[in-house]
């Protein structure tokens, strides 16, 4: 999870600084400007040092806010715009959007044209305005002033209820600007206001917009005004209101003197500080979303300001966070302040559209803890943007406001949140939560909140909360990190060392040619035989196929392939051993991300998930979901494809026994299965990534405290568990006598001519949903010890080499039941015919033609001994598929030309079944686990195994036994398809055992009806609707 | 717990050299014990680790142990007191853009040189666009481990008396401008310049095979240099008692002296059969065709012609100013016309024809086909081009028919007598008439049909990659006559020679197939990799000029296969090998304008005697002159 390390390089960064942003741009070229954009942010987020920093300066930072403009009446009557309204013509009625909807037929009288509003004829727009009390008022018109040609047009001000008569008119657009007269000479004879100082000081362009102002009384009340014109090239776009003589409006686009435009801050303590004590702010914020910038590298930050030397009794000087606020990504971003001096209370924020008292718009109280506050801010410009429905007033939009929220509120939500989900559930405090498999989570609120934070997620079940207090760890029991440091080493990291850095470097080089020696020594043949060359001193690392490969390019590409992933193993070892020179129980890891394999890529052969692990080179299995009940879930159920995640996590640590880890991603929904899937695969540590709260994080997408439903989702989770802890996490889960291959050779191969690891997490699914526990293994687990350990084997995959294909055949022989898809091992890794295939599998296999497939393709079978009769979808990946020829075996399927599909023979005391298409592509396109394909793909699995430990009713669902001298545990997860009415009737649960049992219970639901029939306990558990996970405990 | 990320990222590139080193010839029980010595002779911005630095760096290994030893000896002078078994003389030079690190050992016979380990490098661009050099420490550490773990399985060398001097003018030298023009003007004053390029003759000559000493041996070398405007000349002159062989090469770039040294101390003597090479480029250089005195060949993914009289460039695809979005057409070939002549083509993204003379395209299709063999021509100026699935004939530029295959075109097409012929990956062979494109005949052979498909009197001959076959079938039916498993695929397409069929696989092996039968009637298996096969039409005979992994250049006789004359190039050949009627055996020496670039390096070898030549490429962009005159 690329996104999330807590350091990076030796970097501290402060609380709440969007780390993400370095760990993401990990690739060597983008460091520098990632860097820089760090220094940067860093500068505008407090630090100790900016603060002392800041104290050195003389006087408070000073805000040039057009005071030289106002020709030194800097108050003036400042006082009285606090009664100003702004208001744009844009949002009136009547007016054409700059980019009309297609279907918009409505009729309108002025348009838009890139942020000025010109008549389309003589008709008139208005809008509704709250005057809020009586008085005079000055009404300035933003529009366009020439020097040769008037342009009029009327204002009317006409009270919403009362006598039409009172109805106040005036002629903006009668004047021209003076020929060869600065700004300030046309102020003084016209009655218009510039909008910077360099209008003021500069002769105005022949066209420019000004505000024209008209000083009139108006009664408090509701009034409509509006504007009419016949000249077609008036442009106008925005009316200001206020009893403010001195206050000049203004849209500059020089930032300083542009005063209607503009987000204002300020910062005090609640109670001030004792006297002569001052303080310092120093506030930035962080971003959830990434914000473009002209570099190319997205923005996580943005600095707001600075001030120093304040009175501790004093408000500090406004801050223009402008920049920071209106162009922000998203919809909002989180505000942190740091405070010099003040470490703890309240403190005050107010915001305000210009840096005076009077146009102070908003203000919050917020506690302080260790000299921090929090708040989140709301994105874009404040001032109204939509038509007004109702009369109003005022510059900004109060109701945008609403978004500024302090981080007290922000959490109280998330305590609330927590508390509802356990009301919901009905469990008691006193609820078992697991102790020994291990629930982790960070705890980034701040830390006047963190205590209570560390509580709730404790209450949650989660047993290790980076960051909680001591108090708390040692009340909730949680794990206090003291047997194990664990040490990220890498991130979404990729295993291939490219072939150029291989050829390029001596030593890599030198260790390629020893590694293909020792692969014709592997095979019984020499270097010559084997590569074609009588010496290996002019082979080189392939990076490519050439187009028409010959046998020895094949088999220099393959091993070079596999070369280029074992040269990066020794840079990690390394790593490995200097964290272990280090820490005392070391426990270091890199973190797999699905995106390069099975999202935004499509093999391993970037990236292996195998390797490292296997190798000793990383001694902590590490992966990530970014699950969704989307495209991200890979189209499976409620995220079952987790569980295929976490299999591959468990196979890469299973050689060497290392513990596992996983990021949970409830960031992405679906905590409990996810869960569920990984403690089933036999997951040590579920990193449920991550609670921020979301305004700890640069990134939104990586927090679940906004979500809702996770907190009831992870409650379930871990108190479905928690019951069951000792027996899942001390016992033993039941032995996979399953197996799938997740054959790399055909990836390296054979990765262009059809993609298969989706049909093999398919079967994979498939085979769990039918309570068949299986483990995923790669070709290096075919040997005769490894392979004895499994009584079947889903084969898939075009290419395997020659040796590993005869400890199949030969554990076929022994009994194994081995099935095949389309084009299973037909060539060995060097994409050679295998012609050992066609004995074993007693067929014949010669790929259909793409002219020839059709989606409709279907294939059937009649009931058989192996398969029960079926009709359904061939759905093979872009519909490669294979016409079978038996040579020996039985035919057992056709497709609807007629043409064979599937075969089966008996092999010694084995049997190979071998399937012309892809049974888990099949199943995931026929309904998955309630489909029809279901039944089919498990029967001769079922078959050869027996029955299973333990059987479940429910098909749509994963069911994991686990044993201990303690009892049994059963864990139950419901993957029923979302478009599916589950059955309200009550499942059955059936567990083999010849163990006393006395009591069985639902973790979450208490004691369960049993009984005893033979040797199988059997039990009625929940309903399919009722179900989501639950761990049922034989006792 | 303590987390912590000491690194992350998604590409491992280059820092993967970093790696802690595993076993490559098994740890030794008692690790040597080195004096490491370090020498900074470069003339760039570089800062070369010192003695010390190396010796901490190996401290971090187990192969070795390792002391600095200060001296302040030459680079080639073993410190006294010091064990010469154990001094490892650590010389870093450079020029411009490229550096070049070596390792030197020198307990061979009295002193002489026994590990010459090289690391090239250059300027790394590091994010911004600014360029560093960064020494790769850990490159060449590596590199020094294989080194001095190889040393025993070393080739023996000949000992080679070296010495590097100074270029003196003599009346038979070539004539080198007097005048200060850029050739002569001196960025780098030459006793800057003269002590590394001395280290790295003594490194080329080690890697050219030579064993150099400063002691008396029965062979000994003078190499001269000459100090230009970042270039060096060098002419070096091998004795071997009374004879006496010299081989010049003027004007090397300063970033390529490494690797013409090389070959100069490898081609001094004439018994590998060079006489000559240019590198034209530093990139992979692939020759095309010999035409009119001209040369085609592809370099930087570009057409280049060359005039062969000249040795300029007369015209090239590759634009003089590139656009930043700017990419090279990917694939260029040759074509021989009916007449024989050559004809250079562009595949993508349309086919086109160049004019010799000038380079100018003609468009002949306004169809991509994205290999040699997915278009031919016909007699009467017809084009068959098949891309994908759509099978079209051209003429005169314009569509004459189209058709639509339901599978992709994976063998020719073929022009043969009226019919287009062409295969498909699925087996199907079919002809359609190349009036019309009506299908004549259709037939089903083993699958994966690729390649050429030959015409081959009434017979078209096909191979099949799933089969690994070569197929002969009835020109008018298309009925199979015989099939000739040759156990690969092909690395050339099938040649006809008289009665018989040369196979070139990419098995090593080399057939001749009756064309009548299919039977094979004589079959070469090669030592090694097969670069290229070319059938050269030397006389009186043709012959046929293979390439190899090993760097040789073989001719064989079309009718036995039998060896008749091999060159021992040496270098990583690429591409076929070209024959020339007529050609100097050296690269004409241009007349450089001082307004131009001249990045060709030339070599004089002696008068310029012309005669029948091979000329071949290498992946270095060197080009080199085989000359025949010697066994014609």
């Amino acid at each position: 999870m690329c996104r999330h390390p807590n350091s990076v390089e030796g970097i501290v960064f402060p609380a709440g600084y969007p780390h993400s942003t370095l760990a993401a741009s990990a690739t060597v070229g983008r460091v520098v400007p990632v860097l820089a954009a760090v220094l940067l942010l860093v500068t505008g987020i407090t630090s100790a040092q900016d603060l002392e920093d800041l104290d050195k300066q003389d006087k408070p930072g000073e805000l040039d806010i057009l005071d030289d403009l106002n020709e030194g009446k800097k108050q003036g009557d400042l006082a009285a715009m606090r009664l100003s309204h702004l208001s744009l013509i844009d949002t009136w009625q009547a007016v054409r959007p700059e980019r009309p909807a297609p279907e918009d037929k409505q009729k309108y009288h002025w348009a838009n044209t890139r942020g000025t509003i010109s008549p389309l004829g003589d008709q008139p727009i208005s809008t509704l305005v709250q005057v809020p009390a009586k008085g005079r008022y000055r009404v300035y018109l933003r529009h366009v002033l020439t020097m040769t040609e008037k342009r009029p047009v009327t204002m009317r001000i006409v009270p919403v209820e009362g006598d039409a008569e009172s109805t106040l008119s005036h002629d903006y657009g009668t004047i021209v600007l003076l020929d060869g007269e600065q700004g300030k000479e046309q102020e003084a004879q016209l009655p218009i206001r510039v909008e910077s100082q360099l209008q003021l000081n500069t002769i105005p362009d022949r066209e420019m917009a000004a505000w024209e102002y008209w000083d009139v009384e108006l009664d408090r009340g509701a009034y409509r005004v509006s504007l009419e014109s016949k000249k077609p090239n008036v442009q106008v776009n925005a009316v200001f209101i206020t009893p403010s003589l001195n206050f000049r409006p203004s849209f500059s686009p020089l930032g300083k003197d542009n005063t209607l435009q503009s987000v204002f801050m300020r910062f005090r303590p609640a109670k001030a500080l004792p006297k002569r004590t001052q303080y310092a702010v120093s506030a930035g914020l962080t971003y959830h979303w990434p914000r473009p910038t002209p570099s190319g590298e997205p923005s996580w930050g943005h600095p707001i300001g600075t001030a120093a030397a304040i009175p501790g009794d004093a408000w500090s000087p406004f801050i223009n966070a402008t920049d920071a606020v209106v162009p922000g990504p998203g919809p909002w971003s989180t505000c942190r302040v740091g405070l010099q001096n003040v470490r703890e209370g309240q403190a005050e924020v107010q915001f305000a559209w210009y840096p005076h008292d009077a146009a102070v718009v908003h203000s919050l109280k917020t506690d302080i803890a260790a000299g921090q506050i929090m708040f989140r801010v709301p994105h874009g410009p404040l001032y109204n943007r939509a038509p007004a429905e109702k009369p109003r007033w005022g510059v900004w939009n109060v109701e945008h406001l609403k978004g500024v929220i302090p981080e007290e509120d922000l959490v109280t939500n998330y305590f609330n949140w927590a508390r509802e989900a356990a009301t919901e559930m009905g469990l008691k405090e006193d609820h078992p939560r697991p102790r020994h498999l291990l629930f982790l989570s960070s705890c980034r609120v701040g830390e006047a909140h963190r205590e209570q934070a560390a509580e709730m997620l404790a209450r949650l079940g989660v047993n290790w909360v980076a960051g909680a207090p001591p108090k708390v760890i040692e009340r909730f029991g949680l794990y206090d990190e003291s047997t194990m440091t664990k040490i990220k080493i890498g991130d979404e990291i990729a295993t291939y060392t490219p072939a150029s850095i291989i050829n390029g470097s001596p030593l890599l080089l030198a260790e390629f040619r020893v590694y293909l020696k020792q692969q014709a020594e592997l095979q019984g043949l020499t270097v010559t035989e084997l590569f074609g060359a009588p010496t290996l001193e002019r082979l080189t690392c392939m990076a490519n196929l050439p187009e028409n490969p010959g046998r020895f390019e094949r088999r220099l590409y393959y091993h070079s392939h596999r070369f280029c992933h074992q040269a990066t193993i020794a840079e990690y070892a390394k790593a490995v051993k200097d964290a272990e020179s280090k820490h005392k129980n070391a426990a270091v890891y890199n973190n797999y991300s699905p995106h390069p394999v099975f999202l935004t890529g499509d093999t391993m052969n970037g990236i292996d998930w195998f390797l490292l692990c296997r190798a000793g080179a990383q001694t902590l299995g590490w992966g990530e979901d970014w699950a969704t009940g989307g495209s991200w879930g890979l189209g499976t159920d409620r995220t079952q494809c987790v569980t295929f995640y976490a299999a591959i996590v468990e196979a890469s640590v299973r050689k060497k026994g290392y513990p596992s880890g996983f990021y949970v991603g409830s960031n992405c929904g679906y905590s409990a299965h996810k869960i569920f899937s990984c403690v089933s695969q036999g997951i040590d540590i579920m990193h449920l990534y991550d609670w921020g709260p979301i305004d700890a994080w640069a990134e939104g997408s990586n927090s679940w405290s906004e979500a809702q439903g996770e907190y009831k989702s992870v409650l379930i989770g871990t108190h479905a568990l928690g019951p069951a802890d000792e027996i899942i996490a001390k016992g033993q889960r039941e032995r996979r006598r399953t197996a799938v291959l997740y054959n790399r050779a055909h990836e390296i191969m054979n990765h262009a001519t059809v993609r298969l690891n989706h049909d093999w997490m398919w079967t994979f699914l498939a085979l769990r949903s039918a309570q068949i526990p299986v483990d995923l293994i790669i070709e290096e687990d075919l040997t005769p010890k490894e392979l004895g350990k499994y009584d079947a084997l889903y084969l898939g995959g075009l290419n395997l080499e020659q040796r590993q294909l005869k400890v199949v055949s030969q554990w076929v022989k022994d009994g194994g039941l081995l099935i095949g898809s389309g084009g299973s091992a037909m060539y060995d890794a060097y994409n050679n015919l295998n012609p050992d295939t066609v004995e074993l599998f007693g067929a014949r296999q010669t790929v259909v033609a793409a002219s020839t497939v059709t989606a409709e393709d279907s294939v059937s079978f009649a009931a058989s001994s192996i398969y029960p009769q079926a009709k359904f979808k061939v759905s093979a990946p872009s519909g490669h598929r294979y016409i079978l020829e038996p040579t020996a075996a039985q035919p057992l399927g056709k497709y609807a030309d007629g043409s064979c599909a599937a075969v089966s023979q008996t092999v010694g005391q084995g049997r190979t079944i071998l399937l012309g298409f892809y049974p888990g592509s099949a199943y995931q396109a026929e309904g998955r686990a309630l489909g029809p394909v279901q039944p089919w793909v498990v029967k001769p699995f079922l078959k050869h195994l027996g029955r299973q430990r333990a059987e479940f009713s429910y098909p749509a669902s994963e069911v994991t036994l686990f044993e201990h001298p303690s009892g049994l545990a059963v864990m139950l997860n419901n993957f029923t398809p979302g478009s599916v009415n589950a059955s309200s009737e009550p499942t059955q649960l059936s567990v083999a055992t010849d163990r006393k049992i006395s009591e069985v219970v639902s973790a979450l639901r208490g004691p369960l009806k049993w009984k005893r029939v033979g040797d199988r306990i059997e039990v009625e558990t929940p309903s399919a609707a009722e179900l989501v996970v639950d761990t049922i405990i034989l006792k | 717990m303590i987390e912590l990320c000491i690194w992350s990222r998604r590409q491992f590139g280059w820092l993967v050299a970093a790696c802690v080193l595993l076993s490559v010839n098994g740890l030794q029980a008692e690790p040597p014990q080195l004096a490491v010595s370090s020498f900074a002779l470069d003339a760039i911005s570089l800062t070369p680790p010192t003695a010390q630095q190396v010796v901490t760096q190996l401290a971090g290994e187990s192969w070795c142990q390792a002391t600095a030893t200060e001296t302040k000896g030459a680079w080639n002078q073993v410190p006294s007191g010091v064990d010469r078994q154990q001094w490892i003389s650590l010389v870093t030079v450079g020029f411009n853009g490229q550096a070049d690190t070596y390792a030197f050992m020198f307990d061979g016979p009295e002193g002489a040189m026994s590990m010459a380990m090289h690391v090239p490098f250059r300027e790394v661009w590091l994010p911004g666009g600014v360029a560093a050099w960064i020494f790769p420490t850990d490159s060449v550490l590596g590199a020094l481990r294989v080194s001095y773990q190889d040393r025993s399985s070393q080739p023996t060398r000949r000992l080679l008396k070296l010495s590097v001097v100074p270029w003196e003018d003599a009346p038979d030298a070539p004539a080198v401008t007097k005048s200060a023009n850029l050739d002569d003007a001196q960025t780098l004053a030459p006793e800057l310049v003269f002590p590394p390029v001395a280290v790295m003759a003594h490194a080329a000559a080690f890697a050219a095979g030579w064993q150099p000493t400063s002691a008396e041996a029965p062979v000994s070398a003078t190499c001269q240099v000459k100090v230009e405007d970042q270039s060096c000349s060098f002419r070096i002159t091998l004795r071997t008692g009374a004879a006496e062989q010299t081989l010049t090469k003027l004007h090397v770039p300063w970033e390529t002296y490494h690797e013409h040294l090389v070959r100069l101390f490898r081609f001094i003597e004439s018994s590998h059969g060079v006489s000559d090479f240019v590198q034209v480029t530093r990139q992979p250089t692939e020759l095309l065709s010999l035409h009119d005195g001209r040369l085609a060949c592809l370099m930087n993914h570009e057409l280049a012609v060359f005039d062969l009289k000249s040795g300029k460039k007369a015209w090239t695809t590759e634009p003089p100013v590139k656009p930043a979005n700017y990419l090279p057409v990917p694939q260029y070939g040759w074509l021989k016309k009916e007449s024989g002549e050559a004809r250079l083509i562009r595949y993508r993204p349309t086919l086109a024809e160049f004019n010799w003379e000038t380079g100018k395209p003609t468009p002949l299709a306004p169809t991509a086909a994205d290999l040699r063999h997915r278009f031919s021509s016909g007699a009467s100026g017809e084009l068959a081009a098949a891309n994908g699935g759509v099978v079209a004939l051209h003429r005169q530029g314009k569509s004459v028919w189209s058709e639509k295959e339901a599978d992709g075109v994976s063998a020719g097409p073929s022009l043969a007598g009226t019919d287009l012929i062409f295969g498909q990956a699925t087996g199907r062979l079919v002809a359609r008439s190349s009036k019309d494109g009506k299908i004549r005949w259709q037939s089903r052979l083993p699958g994966s049909l690729y390649g050429q498909i030959v015409p081959a009197g009434d017979s078209l001959l096909i191979f099949s990659n799933a089969a690994e076959a070569l197929i002969a079938v009835d020109i008018a039916k298309g009925t199979t006559r015989w099939q000739c498993d040759v156990a690969d695929v092909l690395l050339e397409a099938p040649v006809v020679v008289g009665n018989q069929v040369l196979l070139v696989t990419k098995g090593n092996r080399l057939l001749l197939v009756e064309l009548a039968s299919g039977k094979i009637h004589k079959a070469v298996t090669w030592p090694t990799w097969l670069v290229s096969a070319s059938v050269i039409n030397t006389r009186p005979k043709p012959l046929l000029a293979c390439a190899d992994l090993n760097g040789a250049v073989t001719l064989l006789s079309l009718s036995d296969l039998e060896t008749t004359r091999t060159f021992a190039v040496g270098a990583q050949l690429n591409g076929p090998v070209l024959l020339a009627d007529q050609l100097s055996n050296a690269w004409p020496l241009p007349q450089a304008a001082e307004s131009e670039e001249n990045l060709l390096a030339e070599i004089k070898s002696g008068p310029g005697k012309s005669g029948p030549a091979l000329m071949a490429a290498d992946v270095q962009g060197f080009i080199y002159i085989l000359p025949l005159s010697n066994s014609e």
